[in-house]
């Protein structure tokens, strides 16, 4: 049954006449005309420029992520500090058994 | 790897450029945006031009750059709208759904749903199978199948509305 109908419309395909219109085959030409011989000269995409959108929105994200943390926890200002704190301690007892 | 030179590449754009004028018009549905997408397409061809394997599958790799570029161009399209190009769209709805004298299968396919046009256009006019169509429009292949199938039905009823085709 389709394959009936697939002829049909094969047939009315193959009378149909259809074209490309001419004034898209004239830009096809002048496009065609006015290709590089290598590829020099091709419009090239800016790779970069994703990424380095990319990271500031994450950097913008982190410090207003930290900044609410901070701001709505305040034990978490007095935990961080401790922490830097330990970890100087940590730090100056080596330099003095060092020397 | 086959390396094609600037006149070997004109050759085979010229050779397959009323297929890539089909797939463009029947994905777009509007002239100038389907002379921008093939030409860009041809750019980006010519720049991609030495990573084709075989010369004999130029047209499938063409056509999939060109649905590349119409799909971009629908994205973009589908982003802004303006009012202007709102009441452009219903009039050619309008214009289009008005019965023609010289009806023929073009204009049942411009007819079909968005989806079903390039599956149509790509089957019938193109005589491509269901394997490559779904390489081309990114689509998977029983999904080709069952498009094609419910275009197919459309396409039936529309053309025996219009043409008089023997109803088996």
């Amino acid at each position: 049954m389709n394959n009936s109908f697939d002829n049909q419309i094969s047939d009315m395909i193959v009378n149909e006449n259809f074209d490309v219109p001419e004034k898209f085959k004239v830009e096809i030409r002048f496009i065609l005309e006015n290709l590089p011989e290598s590829n020099e000269g091709l419009k090239k995409e800016k790779k970069g420029f994703n990424k380095v959108k990319i990271i500031l929105i994450a950097s913008i994200v982190t410090l207003l992520l930290t900044a609410t943390a901070f701001a709505t926890v305040p034990e978490l200002l007095k935990m961080t500090q401790n922490l830097i704190e330990n970890f100087t301690k940590i730090n100056n007892m080596k330099n003095t058994t060092l020397l | 790897m086959q390396q094609i030179n600037k006149t070997q590449f004109s050759k085979l754009v010229e050779t397959h450029q009323l297929s890539m004028y089909r797939l463009a018009k029947s994905l777009l549905n509007n002239e100038d945006d389907a002379e921008d997408a093939v030409s860009s397409a041809i750019l980006k061809a010519y720049d991609g031009r030495n990573t084709i394997r075989d010369v004999k599958n130029f047209k499938s790799w063409i056509l999939k750059i060109v649905s590349n570029e119409a799909y971009s161009i629908l994205r973009k399209k589908k982003k802004i709208i303006y009012m202007d190009d709102m009441n452009e769209v219903i009039e050619e709805t309008q214009s289009t759904n008005e019965p023609e004298i010289n009806y023929d299968v073009w204009d049942a396919v411009q007819m079909l749903d968005e989806k079903f046009r390039a599956i149509v256009v790509l089957h019938y006019y193109d005589d491509l199978s269901i394997k490559s169509i779904s390489e081309i429009l990114d689509l998977n292949q029983n999904t080709v199948k069952v498009r094609l199938f419910r275009a197919r039905q459309q396409l039936k009823s529309d053309l025996m509305e219009q043409e008089g085709l023997e109803n088996e």
